[in-house]
């Protein structure tokens, strides 16, 4: 890493302990240039694809003369081509990606939880030779870095990260972001999207998701999930108010803690449901688990 | 609905106080903190449905908590509720006051008799410038002072204070009756109320019905009873047994009662003619004795005497004695018509004639006395007419005269007893009843036994030991009389489609044994029994029971009863051999002529009718010749000084709520106001000078709520159990 690596998201230990990461794929991939992942493209990798039959005029020395002999046809063996990830890591910046904010400035949002995972992550992406980019999404695709294989791409990746505005108010609207974001990037890439999921529009943010996976995409999302957020603070009585505008509510967690978190539950569920079913890897991360510790598990996950 | 409050400070206090749970529930809400939230939407969805449930949990809890004080408060603060609209000081209120005049009202308790109470309690209603007043004295019939309700509170006050206690018992359905039709005569009232001044005597009043009074009336019991009843001693009844003759020992009981908690032993005088017996019964707390008195009787006539408790010191001295009247008969002439010789042993004739004449010399006939023997042929008119009874008894076939003679005879009131036992008496009976045509009332016919004249031994069985001659034997004596053996020759068969009629007894096969037909005059008996084959007449037990018969059929043996209650409607039939009604005069006690009292003449005869007013023995004579002595007593229900309990007008049918029981109390008090001081204090009617006391018979705190605290009391424990269910129900 390199001073112009500097950034508050990627501290210096941060990286030491990610240099023997690696994230991998389960899908086959495509780029412009070589790498170490394996794409659909015939290509000259030692990595057999299938046979085909021949077609006069190819070159003959991808024919199996073995297979000839024994078969009595011309078939040529096909080989996957190498290629370079394409990742984009979808970052929810929402209003709910604030909480929780009532603990002072020192805390740790869900936002800030997700920017040092993007930033970690595209450090194990960007060292692993891969192309990595960044989409800030809110009630509309916000802000987007596409996948670059130019030098100062983590550099600009980590710049924006720290540009990336505190959220305001505004609704959870990923489906928006999403369809917003689909025609900026190539297919067959990945797609990483880190984020609390708290969309009224649940179905359409699947939605979204499942164009991505028809153009081949390998979708990965991590659920942030807050402690508070399962299991409602202890105490007499709170105005619980909304982080998107939807306005306040007076209770006590004695109360309504036990179906708040049944419904909590149920959602949790749902999403997880949804993803599964949307052909998504799904992670669900507690913020209040270390980021590294979280990617160290997911990309281990992963690799197996 | 009237409201008062016994305590009103801590009645305000308590009301105050319920306001307490509002204040802490407002005071000690919890104040929220702001927490801005990500996922609200699962907080709207949850709470919507919780905030309801809360809001419902804290309403409940809230009004819960709130009516346990205020019913706490209402509690301490002696809530009580009267039924009906509050008094308006200028309402028109129609009263009738009830006085209750009967003779334990004259009773008295610590130097005051019930009556001085009453009146001054009386004299405290019969007042106010807005009332129109009725005033009825109730004893056995109700007595109103004006036919209709009278502003002129003077006039009946007036009355009011010239009211004695009669010897009478009180007849509350007359008094309602009386005070209904004198409150429904006038329209125009705001209100209606009913008064009732009385000692609540419990034989008096325990079957209190006040529905006869309409719905609007509100009714008002003061009751002058003490608070404990106080000590009697009273003649309860005299009574003799049976027909009565002369010469023979009479059995008095004299019932005395002891209406106290101590054990007495007063001492008994009964004073009969110009004898007197002195007794000291023992008597247990709260009972009756009847103590036996011997009385020997020598002459005929209306016995007159009177029982006394000499010296007995008790609140009520009216019914320390009572007077009492004995009829006492001549012995009857009895005439035996039979064929048989009465001195030869062994025969029906001889058993019959010793049990009739027990006296007379064994072997010899008791000549000159009352029981004869005739011969069917010397069976004259002339000899027949002069006897009360004649027994056929083994007198054989009878001629047609001797049958229409003794036919006359029973025609004109004379008994006749025809014992069966031969197929000639079946056959004498037959054409005898035949004779007397449609007069009869027998319904039986008797026919030679089936057995022929073989004799079956049966056993009797008393039917109807109500009547004479079962009626005068004893239980033990009926008893001993059903394990003889009786032989009889006749079978009984009913004699029409009407069940046969008079059957005293009969035998274990179902044949009439004993039977007393009556004939509108005169009365045959019939005795089916051969007499000499049975074991009866062997026994000491056929001298009393054919005695009994025999007397059972003398002309006036069930003459009426010659005692009567004071105030109530007499209707005393007079001997048949009294005649027209000339010369006749009804006297009372003090042997002057009665207005009360009339003779008349009725479809049966004559009779003494109306109402005696006081006690002791009337009398109904003819040129100074007694032919009827009545004695007159007050019933003894009055005698028992017991009160009902205080809530029992409140409880009876009828009640619905509008009665209230006052009693009073300071019997200073009450002898003040008689004095013209102030009215007498009320046990539960709030203080002296209150509405009652000034005479306005309003809607004080009244005794009929008094006992609201304890539902009060009971109701806050309740709100506050129904405030932990619900807390348990909210799971909270």
């Amino acid at each position: 890493m390199t001073a112009t690596h500097a950034s508050r998201f990627l501290d210096l230990e941060t990286v030491a302990r990610l240099a023997r990461l690696r994230f991998g794929t389960r899908y086959a991939v495509e780029a412009a240039y070589p790498g170490r992942h394996a794409s659909h493209r015939p290509g000259g990798s030692l990595e057999f694809a299938d046979f085909r039959p021949y077609t006069p005029g190819e070159d003959l020395r991808k024919l199996d003369w073995k297979v000839m002999a024994r078969l009595g046809r011309a078939y040529v063996r096909t080989y996957q081509e190498d290629t370079q990830l394409l990742c984009t890591i979808a970052l929810d910046s929402s209003g709910s990606m604030a909480f929780p904010c009532h603990l002072g400035p020192g805390a740790l949002s869900k936002l800030d939880y997700a920017r040092y995972l993007a930033a970690s992550l595209a450090y194990v992406i960007d060292r692993g030779g891969d192309q990595v980019g960044l989409a800030v999404l809110g009630d509309r695709l916000v802000d987007c870095l596409p996948p670059a294989a130019a030098p100062t791409q983590l550099q600009s990746f980590l710049r924006m990260l720290e540009e990336t505005p505190r959220p305001d108010a505004s609704p959870t609207r990923l489906r928006a972001g999403l369809l917003a974001l689909l025609p900026l990037l190539p297919t067959r890439g990945v797609l990483v999207v880190v984020g609390d999921f708290l969309d009224d529009d649940l179905e359409g943010v699947f939605g979204a998701l499942r164009l991505f996976r028809h153009r081949h995409f390998e979708v990965l999302l991590l659920h942030l999930v807050h402690p508070q957020e399962e299991h409602l603070p202890e105490g007499r009585c709170y105005r619980f108010q909304g982080l998107e505008g939807e306005g306040e509510i007076v209770g006590t967690p004695a109360e309504i803690a036990a179906a708040y978190e049944r419904r909590f539950a149920g959602f949790l569920a749902t999403v997880k449901t949804l993803a599964v079913a949307t052909g998504c890897d799904y992670r669900r991360l507690s913020t209040a688990t270390s980021t590294l510790r979280s990617l160290e598990t997911l990309l281990v996950e992963r690799s197996r | 609905m009237a409201v008062s409050f016994g305590n009103p400070l801590l009645a305000f206090a308590g009301i105050a106080l319920a306001a307490l749970p509002v204040v802490v529930h407002l005071l000690t809400r919890p104040k929220p903190v702001p927490l801005p939230f990500s996922a609200l939407k699962f907080l709207t969805e949850t709470s919507a449905a919780r905030r309801h449930r809360s809001r419902l949990r804290d309403a409940l809890v809230l009004g819960l908590r709130t009516l346990a004080v205020l019913a706490l408060g209402l509690a301490v603060g002696q809530l009580r509720l009267a039924a009906g609209r509050p008094p308006g000081p200028d309402d028109r209120v129609d009263r009738v006051v009830v006085l209750d005049v009967s003779r334990s009202m004259n009773a008295r308790s610590l130097g005051v008799a019930g009556i001085d109470r009453a009146r001054a309690l009386a004299r405290s209603v019969l007042s106010g410038r807005t009332v129109r007043a009725g005033l009825i004295f109730a004893g056995t019939k109700a007595r109103p002072v004006f036919d209709e309700l009278s502003v002129n509170l003077g006039a009946l006050s007036e009355e009011l204070a010239r009211a004695r206690p009669l010897p009478e018992e009180l007849d509350w359905r007359a008094a309602l009756d009386a005070a209904v039709a004198l409150l429904t005569g006038k329209k125009g009232a705001d209100r209606r109320e009913l008064v009732i001044v009385t000692d609540l005597q419990r034989t008096n009043w325990d079957r209190l019905d006040l529905s006869g009074v309409p719905a609007d009336v509100e009714i008002t019991f003061c009751s002058t009873a003490p608070p404990l009843p106080p000590r009697n001693l009273a003649i309860v009844a005299v009574s003799h047994d049976g027909h009565v003759e002369r010469g023979r020992t009479l059995r008095l009981h004299v019932e005395v009662g002891n209406f106290s908690d101590l054990v007495q032993r007063p001492e008994l005088e009964v004073r009969v003619g110009d004898r007197t017996y002195k007794a000291r019964p023992e008597l247990a707390p709260w009972s009756r004795r009847t103590e036996p008195v011997e009385v020997s009787l020598p002459d005929a006539g209306h016995v007159e005497g009177r029982a006394t408790l000499v010296g007995a010191q008790d609140a009520l001295p009216d019914d320390d004695a009572r007077s009492f009247v004995v009829p006492v008969s001549p012995l009857p002439s009895i005439g035996i018509v039979t064929d048989q010789s009465a001195t030869r042993v062994g025969t029906s004739t001889y058993f019959t004639y010793r049990a009739l004449a027990p006296e007379a010399p064994l072997g010899g006939l008791d000549q000159g006395r009352s029981v004869i023997r005739v011969a069917p042929r010397d069976a004259r008119k002339e000899v027949l007419e002069a006897l009360d009874v004649v027994v056929l008894v083994r007198a054989g076939r009878l001629t047609d005269d001797l049958t229409r003679l003794a036919a006359g005879l029973v025609m004109r009131g004379q008994g006749l007893l025809y014992v069966l036992e031969e197929v000639e008496d079946a056959d004498g009976l037959t054409r005898l009843t035949g004779e007397l045509g449609q007069k009869v009332t027998l319904g039986l016919t008797f026919s030679p036994s089936r057995r022929g004249q073989k004799q079956a031994y049966q056993n009797l069985r008393v039917v109807d030991r109500r009547r004479r001659p079962f009626e005068s034997l004893t239980e033990g004596l009926c008893t001993l009389l059903e394990q003889e053996r009786f032989a009889s020759r006749m079978d009984s068969l009913p004699g029409g489609p009407e069940p046969p009629a008079g059957v005293l007894a009969r035998y274990t096969d179902g044949t009439v044994a004993v039977a007393i037909a009556e004939t509108g005059a005169g009365r045959v008996g019939i005795l089916n029994m051969a007499v000499a084959s049975s074991t009866l007449p062997r026994s000491p037990l056929f001298v009393p029971f054919l005695g009994e018969l025999v007397r059972a059929l003398v002309p006036g043996a069930e003459a009426a009863s010659h005692a009567a209650a004071t105030g109530a409607e007499l209707s005393v039939p007079l001997p048949r051999s009294v005649g027209g009604l000339a010369g006749l005069r009804a006297l009372g006690p003090d042997g002057r002529p009665l207005p009360g009292l009339k003779i008349e003449e009725t479809t049966t005869g004559v009779a003494l009718r109306g109402r005696a007013a006081s006690p002791g023995i009337h009398r109904v004579d003819r040129k100074g010749v007694t032919l009827l002595a009545l004695a007159v007593e007050c019933p003894p229900s009055e005698c028992d000084l017991r009160t009902v309990p205080p809530g029992a007008p409140r409880s009876c049918p009828g009640a619905d709520g509008r009665v209230r029981v006052r009693q009073a109390t300071r019997v200073d008090a009450v002898a003040d106001a008689l004095d013209g001081g102030p009215s007498p204090a009320w046990k539960s009617g709030g203080p002296a000078g209150g509405p009652w006391a000034t005479g306005e018979l309003g809607r004080p705190a009244g005794e009929a709520s008094t006992d609201l605290w304890r539902y009060l009391i009971l109701a806050s424990v309740l709100f506050v159990l129904a405030e932990l269910g619900v807390l348990k129900l909210f799971g909270t």
